[in-house]
């Protein structure tokens, strides 16, 4: 799509259409900041939106002229479904930096005590974690009727259920008074730790455990405090 | 005057690496005595064009994509270069991330975390690899040749390298370190086992020897590359992985609480 001598500038998307750089010394069709005038873009996709808004999630609207606009999303040439920009064009100042998000949003593991782990449940739809728990076994394990095993866990008052499913491991056998280590899911709904590893615990995995519940639980606080921020 | 250095920074700031192309006309050739050759720098009179909707541009994005994909460009570094011995900064995940984004060099350190992804029990294909030895593409093991156009070896029989090479994420109380690299001689240390031997395992035995890992805290010596180079922010080679020394775990966690 050639750029036509006597067609008049149009704005794109709110944003004016001005001569780009000192030129005097080339000799080649004036660029100007609004792409779909330059010859060099050819691709009528490059024609905008109404829009201007539809940046990525991370980069704040520009802000109102005089200011330049400075990016044009369009679709990419190369890929379906995302988004491309034209030339830079001068811009006033603005905060382009992309926002990082406030709280680590991956996966955690804390170790935890069972009380603390019924505490800290509460937050698991803002911030994803399995728990660490070294309990002692306070009853038989029983066969449910989907097939999973069932058994109860103490830590002093406290006593949970777990529930774990053979389907890459056989439970392992549990010794009724021994103190045991399981991984898993604790489902607020159910009262019940869906456990995804679990083991017999060494006598120095218990007696250190504590320093990292302690951890857990101090790293737990600010986040709750962030969340409560936010 | 305009400053143009701090435009063009903080647009290429915002790009993402690997799915970018630039198309720069106009930039400043010049030789630079300190990096001891000629650089290009972008001044008032670059225009840079962003994946401009030309065929070469169309080609170089798949061609970058198709190279990513496939681990190539992960392939430069030589961890093992460093004695394992040598690294003793511990750090949780968090903090690994942090430095990460606060540091522009690789770093060491250990951490102390759950191997929370160790897939070696899907099929071997994603568990073990065969790369061409002078693109580092991946290349299937009998292949004649090395199927990278752009290979400067493509005319000659492949020589290619075969090893461990799968992604693994680590995860403590402060978050996860997705898609750290686990690759030979490393993988071999720690399952015991070279590629051979373990090619050679049934389903079972691989998902017992990942349930030996697997949510179990380990001291995990890794390498750090910063995350300004990735989009996904901060990427993990993983040097050493042992289950941890309760004791040692203690240790880290009373270090920890004191820094609070």
């Amino acid at each position: 799509m050639r750029r036509q001598e006597n067609q008049p500038i149009r704005p794109t998307a709110g944003c004016l259409s001005v001569p780009l750089f000192n030129q005097k010394k080339r000799n080649r069709v004036p660029l100007t900041s609004a792409p779909s005038e330059n010859e060099f873009f050819s691709h009528s996709e490059y024609i905008t939106s109404a829009s201007s808004a539809q940046y990525g999630s991370n980069r704040p609207a520009p802000g109102p002229a005089p200011a330049i606009r400075t990016y044009t999303p369009t679709a990419h040439p190369y890929k379906v479904g995302s988004r491309r920009y034209c030339i830079i064009c001068v811009s006033a100042k603005q905060d382009r930096f992309p926002m990082k998000p406030a709280i680590e949003n991956s996966l955690r593991i804390l170790t935890s005590v069972i009380d603390g782990m019924r505490h800290w449940s509460q937050f698991k739809d803002k911030v994803p974690y399995l728990f660490e728990i070294f309990a002692t076994l306070d009853s038989a394990v029983t066969l449910d009727r989907l097939g999973a095993k069932n058994f109860l866990m103490r830590d002093g008052k406290e006593v949970v259920t777990c529930v774990f499913y053979e389907n890459e491991q056989e439970l392992p056998r549990l010794i009724r008074g021994q103190v045991h280590r399981c991984v898993g899911n604790y489902d607020r709904s159910r009262d019940v730790l869906m456990c995804v590893s679990v083991r017999p615990g060494l006598p120095s995995e218990l007696r250190n455990a504590q320093e990292a519940v302690k951890a857990c639980d101090a790293e737990m606080r600010a986040l709750v405090k962030l969340l409560s921020e936010v | 005057s305009h400053s143009w250095d701090r435009e063009a920074i903080q647009l290429v700031q915002t790009m993402i690496p690997k799915e970018t192309v630039l198309f720069i006309a106009d930039a400043k050739i010049s030789f630079d005595s300190f990096r001891d050759g000629m650089t290009a720098t972008v001044n008032s009179k670059t225009i840079i064009t962003v994946n401009p909707d030309t065929r070469e541009a169309s080609l170089l994005f798949s061609y970058a994509k198709e190279v990513s994909e496939s681990g190539a460009l992960d392939q430069d570094e030589k961890p093992e270069d460093v004695p394992v011995d040598s690294i003793t900064d511990v750090y949780t995940v968090s903090q690994l991330k942090q430095k990460a984004q606060e540091n522009p060099e690789a770093f060491f350190g250990i951490t102390y975390s759950f191997m929370s992804r160790l897939d070696i029990d899907s099929s071997v294909s994603k568990v073990i690899k065969t790369r061409c030895s002078r693109c580092k593409f991946l290349v299937t093991e009998d292949a004649q040749s090395c199927t990278n156009m752009l290979c400067s070896g493509r005319d000659q029989a492949l020589l290619a390298t075969t090893g461990f090479d799968l992604p693994v994420d680590i995860t403590d109380h402060t978050g996860t370190l997705h898609a750290c690299s686990l690759r030979s001689p490393v993988a071999e240390n720690i399952l015991g086992c070279t590629t051979n031997e373990f090619t050679s395992l049934n389903d079972n035995e691989r998902t017992a020897m990942k349930w030996k890992f697997l949510l179990e805290r380990c001291k995990i010596y890794v390498k750090i590359t910063p995350s300004t180079k990735l989009r996904s922010g901060t990427r993990g080679v993983v040097l050493a992985c042992s289950v941890a020394d309760p004791g040692e775990v203690k240790q880290h966690m009373s270090a920890l609480l004191q820094r609070l």
